[in-house]
């Protein structure tokens, strides 16, 4: 299911070249509208990667899980620190986990 | 300045009022602009009947920045402003003075401040009550209303036209 | 490239046993010898003479540590002659942490000792993290140019370049018109001494033709820059001018040849509408103007009638070239001040006073040239104040000089017309200071009246060509009805024509008004952008003593540039490429417009241009920009250092990052002052609330800190401009997260803090504490 933009958040990273949600987006799916606003270009083939809902530096992308993880009202969202992500997951009964990983990689 | 209250009444007035003028004014928006007057005097400068009357519109403002609003509401000014927008056009604080002087009407009406004659009341009670006005039945409504010296001053004067051959 | 193991050496000063008293010291002193990296802990008697020291400085040259963490309390100048003696044997000035315990309440005795015990060992620890990943660093010198350009020929640029050249600075002027002088050369007289004007130009202008350094460029602008502070390169481009100025002698042979003549416009601004009414008119050829100085003759090419080669065949010296074209010229300046001045607010738009349509109803710059020449048979004139000005219609502000120029005027037109009758009408009488005395002087004058009120509109008074003029008395009530013979607006100002053009050259912010954003009141003649100053009426209608000090102010904080290098300290941003994806926001978000891209495509800034505030680092989607000395490695570190427990369970921990123009001094003065703080609250100090990157705030969540407050400046106040605000809105996207991450969003909260106020951040950390313990612990204690 495709990424969905806040669009009172979204402010098209200033409509420089390309927002960070396009940019990082390894389908190439994510780009602004008309009215300077990120969209989701093709959602039958986003892979759910979570790549733009990281990047975006606003907070204005949330996705939409399509597995048995929760349906419509399931949330899978990353907070992200210098070295951690930190994973909120809320299924479709409300139950929350959330789970914290340091990410060597960031920072060398 | 027979309308001026006298010294004592102004004394005790701004002692009641100077706290919170603009509570006093209650919250009909245009008589609240007024706080924002640097009394220039543009207004009266431009006004038709301002020195016709024993306040100037500035004067008006004035009382309402003290927080007198039935000083304004009642001054004779308020009822002979012409609705021109000489005023409003001119002030440097963007005030909307001449719908201040119509919002000031209102609120006399509504406080009761001021009493409509005879002839109004017939004419407000008829057109709430119909839609519109029967110049007949208005005038002898009107007539019945203050019986019997409204027929009697008419006749007066029927009189004095017919002598002056203002009758034809 | 080779990995570096840090040696750290902690040295602990305890002066009069403070720290003994409400710690158990030689315990902590142990657990530090124990901690990572550290290779010496050391309790120092005193600094006091130079033996503790001596033996810090031993343990440098034998390598036993490679930098050092100092504990307890030092001032300034403390730490400057530590760092100073220290630097002589081999350690970078940059290689010291400083660590004062006390100043976050770890001694505060009226907190449980467990808890003083253990938030003074995770200070420690905060430091040490920070120590491990410093690194050595050197100041870095800019070369800069010493020459200046001053933009802008009037008063307030005269005085800037001789105040510059008198330094020893070159300066370039530059000035759109064929003469300096700007609109003073206008006027008749000066208050207060009613000088004449040109007497205090002759002095300036003299005074900088006797100089070598000055470049006059007159028929200029400037029409593009590049480069940054102590290094502009700026493109000039001048238009014809006709005349050589090489070889003209201003003998006025030409004048007498030219065949055309240009009618006298009353509108000022037009070529020849300043100079005094003479008998002479204005021909296409003539004098500089505002003043004649450059001496050289100007040619009015659109006037000139075709294929007319009068005035340079005329000319004894051949000094006229009527096809000369327009040229530019590059020149490279260490600072740019912008004194481009005003223009009279066009007062036919102030339709009421019939300016424009009635000829006997002059502006008051108008009637500055009808005063300096034959004076019209007269007998009632009038003056309206604030015309335009306080006006919303019109201009929202006071024009500062309008009520003391026409009290000047009336002075000195009562002195050649004794019998005159005079009536102002104002709404305020602004003569500020000693002009309060030509109030009073004017006031007493016979004939003279005030009338406190504004007359609504101006009428013809039949065919006399009087004027009628009817306003209230406020001060009586009464009406006033007057025959004017002549009336005089007394008209705003507003920034000069070219002002726009000019903002977008310079990429200059102007405030709502048009004037040039200065920084008030601190830095006035400062404007957003590093190395460009702005000075006189460009930035505030002012008057010429003010433009004066305005303009020497200006020209004082420039020097800066002006001084052979500009010295940069070595704290300013580095962008990690390795992790930039150009997505410019830094560049956007930069209050002072430092950033520019490199060959590469991605943000560098220019150090000169830089403030060294950190809001880079704070908006960098990627924490990829760091401040040197202060990277965003070294403070995640210590944010993972302060979320180690030290707290009894149950109480909530708090992280705030404290500004450190005002939030820090309130935090330490509630200390100093012995306030209730709580002792829950650990704080950093940040250069800018700004600074504070999203990264960092979740860090401290994800690693179970269980609130987190950023305190800045109030807003209109912060140092930097925008930093508070930058702040605040990232938090708030950061809140709106959190709340859906089902955490509570009030746990992240952004504070104004202004720098004495103590008390109010005892108020808000204890409330925050209170609410924080309602809330239950950081659901990410995992």
């Amino acid at each position: 299911m495709p990424p969905k933009v806040d669009r009172e958040k979204c402010d098209g990273c200033k409509a420089q070249q390309e927002p960070l949600c396009e940019q990082v987006c390894p389908g190439d799916l994510m780009t602004l509208d008309d009215e300077k606003k990120a969209y989701c270009r093709m959602p039958r083939d986003c892979w759910d990667c979570m790549s733009c809902t990281k990047a975006c530096p606003v907070g204005a992308i949330e996705t939409r899980i399509p597995y048995q993880l929760g349906y419509h009202p399931a949330k899978l969202i990353p907070m992200m620190g210098t070295n951690t992500i930190t994973w909120t997951c809320i299924d479709i009964n409300g139950k929350v986990e959330r789970f914290r990983y340091i990410n060597r990689g960031r920072l060398d | 300045m027979s309308s001026t209250p006298g010294l004592d009444v102004l004394h005790w007035r701004i002692m009641r009022n100077v706290d919170h003028p603009e509570a006093a004014l209650g919250p009909n928006r245009e008589i609240r602009e007024a706080a924002r007057c640097v009394q220039c005097g543009k207004c009266s400068s431009g006004c038709p009947v301002a020195f016709e009357s024993v306040h100037t519109p500035r004067q008006v403002m004035r009382f309402l920045q003290w927080g007198w609003a039935q000083e304004a509401a009642t001054s004779p000014f308020v009822w002979l402003c012409a609705e021109c927008q000489a005023c409003t056009v001119r002030c440097p604080r963007g005030i909307d003075v001449a719908e201040t002087m119509l919002a000031l009407r209102r609120l006399a009406r509504r406080k009761s401040w001021v009493r409509p004659d005879h002839f109004h009341e017939a004419l407000e009670a008829m057109i709430s009550k119909k839609g519109r006005v029967e110049e007949l039945r208005l005038g002898v409504m009107a007539a019945l209303s203050k019986w019997p010296r409204h027929p009697l001053e008419d006749l007066l004067l029927f009189v004095k036209m017919l002598r002056r051959g203002r009758l034809k | 490239m080779e990995k570096v193991v840090p040696k750290i050496g902690i040295f602990v000063r305890d002066p009069g046993g403070r720290m003994a008293a409400s710690l158990d010291l030689p315990g902590m002193l142990k657990r530090l010898g124990k901690a990572k990296n550290v290779t010496r802990v050391c309790l120092l008697a005193d600094l006091a003479g130079n033996a503790s020291l001596s033996s810090v400085a031993e343990g440098i040259r034998n390598g036993e540590y490679d930098r050092v963490l100092w504990v307890g309390r030092f001032n300034t100048e403390q730490q400057k002659a530590v760092e100073g003696y220290l630097e002589g044997f081999g350690l970078n000035k940059y290689l010291h942490m400083w660590c004062d315990i006390e100043e976050q309440g770890a001694l505060n005795q009226k907190v449980a000792s467990e808890v003083r015990e253990k938030k003074a060992l995770r200070l420690i620890q905060m430091a040490l993290a920070r120590t491990r990943l410093l690194e050595p660093l050197a100041p870095l010198e800019i070369p800069a140019v010493d020459a200046a350009m001053v933009v802008g020929g009037g008063i307030a640029g005269l005085q800037t370049a001789l105040s510059l050249v008198e330094l020893g600075k070159k300066v370039h002027l530059v000035e759109k018109e064929s003469g300096v002088g700007g609109k003073v050369a206008a006027l008749h007289r000066f208050y207060p001494r009613l000088c004449d004007p040109l007497c205090g130009l002759q002095f300036v202008v003299d005074r900088l033709r006797a100089s070598d350094r000055i470049h006059f460029h007159t028929l200029s602008q400037v029409v593009s820059i590049d480069g940054g502070p102590g290094r502009f390169q700026v493109r000039i481009s001048r238009r014809p001018r006709f005349v050589d100025l090489q070889r003209c002698n201003a003998c006025g042979e030409c004048v007498e040849a030219c065949p055309v003549e240009i009618p006298r416009t009353p509108e000022y601004g037009a070529f020849g509408s300043w100079a005094p009414l003479e008998g002479a008119p204005r021909k296409a050829i003539g004098p500089a103007c505002p003043m004649s100085f450059p001496t050289a003759f100007v040619v009015q090419r659109e006037h000139c009638a075709p294929g007319c080669k009068e005035c340079e065949i005329a000319c004894p010296a051949g000094a006229v070239n009527l096809e000369e074209t327009a040229t530019h010229e590059d020149v490279e300046v260490g600072a740019i001040f912008v004194t481009t001045g005003w223009d009279p607010y066009p007062l036919s738009r102030v339709e009421e006073f019939g300016y424009g349509l009635y000829p006997r109803v002059l502006s008051n710059l108008e009637m500055e040239r009808l005063l300096g020449g034959d004076l019209p048979p007269l007998d009632e004139v009038g003056f309206i104040q604030c015309v335009g000005s306080r006006d919303e219609r019109h201009l929202h502000y006071c024009s500062t000089v309008c009520c003391s120029a026409t009290l000047k005027q009336i002075r000195f037109l009562k002195d050649r017309m004794p019998h005159v009758r005079c009536y102002v009408f104002y709404q305020d009488i602004r003569s500020p200071g000693f002009q309060e005395e030509l109030y009073q002087e004017v006031k007493a004058l016979e004939g003279v009246i005030f009338v406190r009120g504004t007359p609504s509109t101006v009428r013809p008074d039949g065919d006399s060509g009087r004027l009628m003029v009817r306003a209230e008395d406020t001060l009586s009530g009464k009406e006033i009805r007057l025959a004017l013979d002549l009336l005089v607006l007394a008209g705003g100002m507003v920034p000069s024509r070219g002002t726009e053009e000019l903002a977008q050259v310079l990429n200059l912010p102007r405030n709502r008004w048009g004037f040039f954003e200065a920084h008030l009141q601190c830095h006035p003649e400062e404007s957003q952008r590093t190395g460009i100053y702005v000075g006189g009426c460009s930035r505030e209608p002012m008057n010429v003593s003010q433009s004066i000090d305005s303009a020497h102010r200006a020209a004082m904080e420039g020097l800066a540039f002006l001084s052979g290098t500009v010295l940069v300290s070595p704290t300013y941003p580095l962008v990690d490429k390795t992790k930039c994806d150009k997505c410019k926001r830094c560049m956007e978000e930069c209050p002072f417009a430092a950033f520019h891209f490199d060959r590469e495509g991605f943000p560098e800034p220019d150090l000169a241009k830089c403030r060294q505030c950190g809001n880079c680092v704070g908006i960098c989607p990627l924490a990829a920009v760091s401040l040197r000395h202060m990277t965003i490695k070294q403070i995640a570190a210590q944010v993972q250092e302060a979320a180690a427990s030290f707290l009894p369970e149950g109480e909530p921990q708090v992280l705030a990052f404290l500004c450190q123009n005002d939030a820090y001094h309130a935090a330490r003065a509630a200390v100093e002052q012995g306030l209730p703080v709580p002792p829950n609250v650990i704080f950093v100090k940040v250069p800018c609330a700004g600074y504070v990157n999203n990264a960092l705030i979740a860090d401290a969540l994800a690693f179970g800190i269980d609130g987190v407050l950023i305190a800045g400046c109030q807003d209109g106040q912060c140092h930097y401009v925008t930093g508070n605000q930058l702040v605040r809105k990232r938090s708030d996207d950061l809140s709106d997260k959190l709340q859906k991450m089902m955490i509570e969003r009030d746990r992240v909260r952004f504070v104004n803090l202004e720098i004495r106020d103590s008390v109010g951040y005892v108020e808000l950390t204890r409330s925050f504490v209170e609410e924080l313990m309602a809330m239950g612990p950081n659901p990410f204690k995992l």
